[in-house]
């Protein structure tokens, strides 16, 4: 599903954030990755999702060479992949409904059809009374899983957690990761978490991947933090 | 495809481009004044031009030369005048009149006192024969009027050329500098537009991250922002045009009176006046979609 080859990235600042990265990760894989802050964890998936392009080397996503999609497909190449974020993204002015809808109406997808993949989307994430709330009526785990139900509607291949327990408590970081996992094996989405989470990664065994000094360290499907 | 979905998404694409107005209060209402400034300027300036231009060729159309015969000259001298006259190149037509007609002419523009007077004149005209000449082309008004002045048994020669020259002359310079006053205007109004926009952009950046992180198409993204500036380009175009169908009918009247049915004859409003506003409209919406395309594109560059 994702595969690296020889990746470099530097910026135009001269800071090389990636050094001859090389990786494979199949579909339906559940893979962690962790390192020290400024490892090239963000780079890396900023690349996945074309934020950023490989200075040298090559990045296929659902088999598809990143860098060959032209500008103006960008937009279509992203409806493959879900991204979710530390800081949930929310449209404060839409309501839970509405927020979730957005990812649909953008992609002209039908109306009738937007309510019905809507609430499947809901009541997998397990917020079906809240449909009508707005982002501030709700706690920080809820908002992840609405950031999360507006990920996945799209039925994406992929999908990208960047940091998505970073403002969360333990229980609810756990109830997070074990909805990825849900997700992950009911839809078999293949699920890239980046995080820094100790706890999470000792917990729940997954694929790790370290990266640190942009190379990466490790790369055990052992799992465990202290690999 | 994309053009019924285009049309499908319309109202609301529409719908979010008045509320982006809206809530940019201060920074949209100033950008509608610029264009509003600009558009009355471009109405003035054009109706002027335009003015101008029906004037300068009412006029040009009208120039003649006319030629006094010396009183000395024999009937015959003075008739013999006239195919030398139409020899002459660049010669449209020539109309003689004889020196009885030209003094019935003098006595008809004089008053009631004064036509007594000149009749007194009846008995012994002291005017000759005179003959009016029109050109081909008013730029050779000069050459003919000196070729004419060299035939035998021509007293005087006069034309109004030079003077009249002189006058579109400046009314040309007066419609130049006023098009490069509104040139500069439109490109001040451009950079007022993308600058609001830019405003909307930033006011909305979370919303347009989200719309990109979603895979919405840079169209998708793009066409609110064009259509508020198209919407601030149309706002600021009403007030020109009322002040051009109003202003303009009454300007009209004032002057048509004073002047008189003449050499200098106004453009009529109608539909003058329609097709100015059309040009108006299209002018404020065009700027403000070029406007808005140029900031938006900056912030989308993937």
């Amino acid at each position: 599903m994702i595969k690296l080859e020889n990746v470099t990235k530097v910026y135009k600042t001269g800071v090389r954030a990636l050094n001859d990265v090389s990786l494979d990760i199949a579909p339906g894989e559940f893979v962690y990755v962790i390192g020290p802050t400024g490892a090239g964890k963000s780079t890396f998936i900023k690349l996945l999702y074309r934020e950023e392009v490989a200075t040298s080397g090559k990045v296929f996503v659902d088999g598809q060479d990143v860098k060959k999609i032209k500008n103006w497909k960008v937009p279509y190449f992203r409806r493959k992949i879900g991204v979710v974020f530390q800081n949930y993204r929310l449209l404060p002015k839409k309501t839970v409904f509405e927020n979730i809808a957005f990812a649909l109406e953008v992609t002209d997808t039908p109306k009738v059809e937007i309510r019905k993949k809507v609430r499947r989307v809901l009541e997998l994430v397990g917020l079906e009374d809240k449909a009508n709330a707005f982002p501030h009526e709700l706690s920080g785990g809820q908002q992840q899983r609405v950031a999360i139900a507006r990920a996945i509607v799209n039925n994406p291949k992929v999908l990208i957690a960047d940091e998505p327990t970073g403002n969360l408590d333990p229980d609810t970081s756990k109830e997070i990761i074990e909805l990825l996992e849900k997700i992950n094996e009911v839809n078999q989405t293949t699920v890239l978490v980046v995080t820094h989470d100790r706890d999470i990664v000792q917990k729940y065994k997954k694929r790790t991947i370290r990266i640190e000094d942009g190379c990466i360290k490790t790369d055990t499907s052992l799992g465990g933090y202290n690999i | 495809m994309m053009i019924l979905r285009g049309i499908k998404n319309f109202p609301k694409h529409c719908k979010t481009a008045l509320v982006s107005i809206w809530r940019n209060g201060v920074m949209s209402f100033s950008s509608i004044f610029a264009v509003t400034i600009t558009l009355l300027l471009i109405a003035v300036v054009m109706t002027i031009a335009l003015n101008v231009n029906k004037i300068t060729v009412n006029i040009e159309n009208s120039l003649t030369i006319y030629v006094k015969v010396d009183r000395a000259a024999t009937e015959e001298q003075s008739k013999a005048i006239e195919p030398q006259l139409k020899a002459l190149k660049g010669v449209k037509s020539v109309k003689f009149s004889s020196k009885d007609q030209e003094l019935n002419k003098l006595i008809a523009s004089q008053d009631k006192n004064n036509k007594k007077l000149f009749e007194n004149y009846r008995n012994d005209n002291p005017l000759g024969d005179a003959y009016t000449v029109e050109v081909k082309n008013v730029k050779n008004l000069d050459s003919v009027a000196k070729k004419i002045e060299h035939i035998q048994y021509v007293n005087e020669v006069t034309y109004g050329g030079s003077s009249t020259n002189k006058l579109v002359k400046i009314l040309e310079n007066i419609r130049n500098g006023g098009a490069i006053f509104v040139v500069a205007l439109i490109v001040v109004v451009l950079f007022m537009i993308a600058n609001t926009i830019k405003m909307a952009i930033t006011a909305r950046s979370t919303e347009i991250a989200i719309m990109r992180m979603v895979g919405a198409s840079n169209w998708y993204i793009r066409i609110p922002f064009m259509l508020e500036g198209a919407f601030i380009g149309l706002f600021g175009a009403i007030i020109p045009i009322i002040a051009l169908r109003y202003g303009y009918t009454f300007a009209y009247e004032q002057l048509t009176q004073m002047m008189g049915a003449g050499l200098v004859a106004f453009v009529s409003p109608f539909p003058f006046v329609y097709k100015l506003s059309g040009i108006l409209l299209l002018l404020g919406a065009g700027v403000g979609l070029i406007g808005a395309f140029f900031s938006v594109r900056k912030f989308l560059k993937l």
